[in-house]
């Protein structure tokens, strides 16, 4: 998402300085709107199907852009652990611990399409942890494992406990397919 | 941030001396990444551009305020894996407060550390 928000806000500076460009040059040259279109005509090359499918492209770029500014992203700066000390405060965000979890979860054997979230963090945070796991396996077993792995792993690196790990095994994967 | 300066004297018959929040941003920022654990600064959709641009921000990840004479520093980062946070929280706070005071002669009353992600390193 993060490189895709990038792509679109590049594309967005290079259309922007296109329109410019275009902008600058006919202020110069009073006549080159209307040249420009009358080759555009004669040519023939845009025309019906093709000048539907440019105007339509365009329309699209900037429904997609003023979609981009106008939904700001979920601030996600508001969830997130605060720990006051003698400098100030640090607040560690849900996103770091998302991408804790999902790490040990990854370093863990017979745990395949996982996905963290942080559902409650007001105190001491909440994760969720959804996955799938091979048909062979315990789950209350590995999912004691993975639960040890997730807390022990946050305490250590943020020095917080968990309030709790809540785990969904939410499919049975092939272990041939993996 | 170029209309919210500070004012320092320095001296009665010297003068005085102006350091801008930028200038305490970009010290801010260059030493918080010299902290072992930093894996970069966070700047956000603004930074981003300007990264893509080729465009090098030293105050990236930092949001330097004064309020009533006090500097208070928000510093955003990506912690590198593995690293304890508070620890490295802590070592950021010092380094920034130590930084800021002894180049400027500015008070910090807070350096605020707001880890964003962490850096999970590619297999």
């Amino acid at each position: 998402m993060k490189k895709l928000r990038r792509i679109l806000v590049v594309v967005s500076i290079l259309f922007t300085a296109c329109i410019s460009a275009i902008g600058v040059y006919s202020s110069l040259d009073n006549d080159f709107i209307y040249k420009f279109g009358l080759q555009v005509r004669e040519s023939g090359f845009f025309s019906g199907t093709r000048m539907g499918l440019l105007f339509g492209s365009l329309l699209f770029l900037i429904v997609v852009i003023a979609i981009l500014f106008t939904f700001p992203r979920k601030d996600r700066d508001k969830e997130s652990i605060r720990i006051s000390n003698a400098g100030g405060t640090v607040s560690i965000s849900a996103q770091t611990i998302e991408s804790l979890a999902k790490l040990v979860a990854s370093n863990t054997p017979n745990i395949y399409d996982i996905r963290t979230t942080v559902v409650d963090i007001d105190d001491k945070p909440t994760i969720e942890v959804r996955a799938k796991v091979p048909p062979t396996i315990s789950i209350p077993a590995i999912s004691a494992q993975l639960q040890d792995s997730i807390r022990n792993k946050i305490m250590e690196t943020t020095g917080t406990d968990i309030e709790n790990v809540k785990i969904l095994i939410d499919g049975i994967i092939d272990s041939a397919k993996k | 941030m170029a209309g919210n300066e500070v004012t320092v004297e320095n001296g009665e018959h010297l003068g005085t001396l102006r350091v801008t929040d930028e200038v305490i941003a970009i010290i801010a920022g260059l030493a918080a990444v010299e902290v072992d654990g930093v894996y970069s600064m966070s700047g956000g959709l603004s930074g981003g551009i300007a990264e893509v641009l080729g465009i090098k921000n030293l105050s990236k990840g930092i949001k330097v305020e004064t309020r009533a004479g006090k500097i208070y520093i928000n510093i955003y980062i990506i912690a590198e894996f593995g690293a304890r946070i508070p620890e490295v929280a802590w070592n950021i706070q010092e380094k920034v407060k130590k930084t800021v005071e002894r180049m400027t002669g500015m008070k910090v009353a807070e350096a605020n550390i707001h880890v964003q992600s962490v850096n999970i390193p590619r297999e």
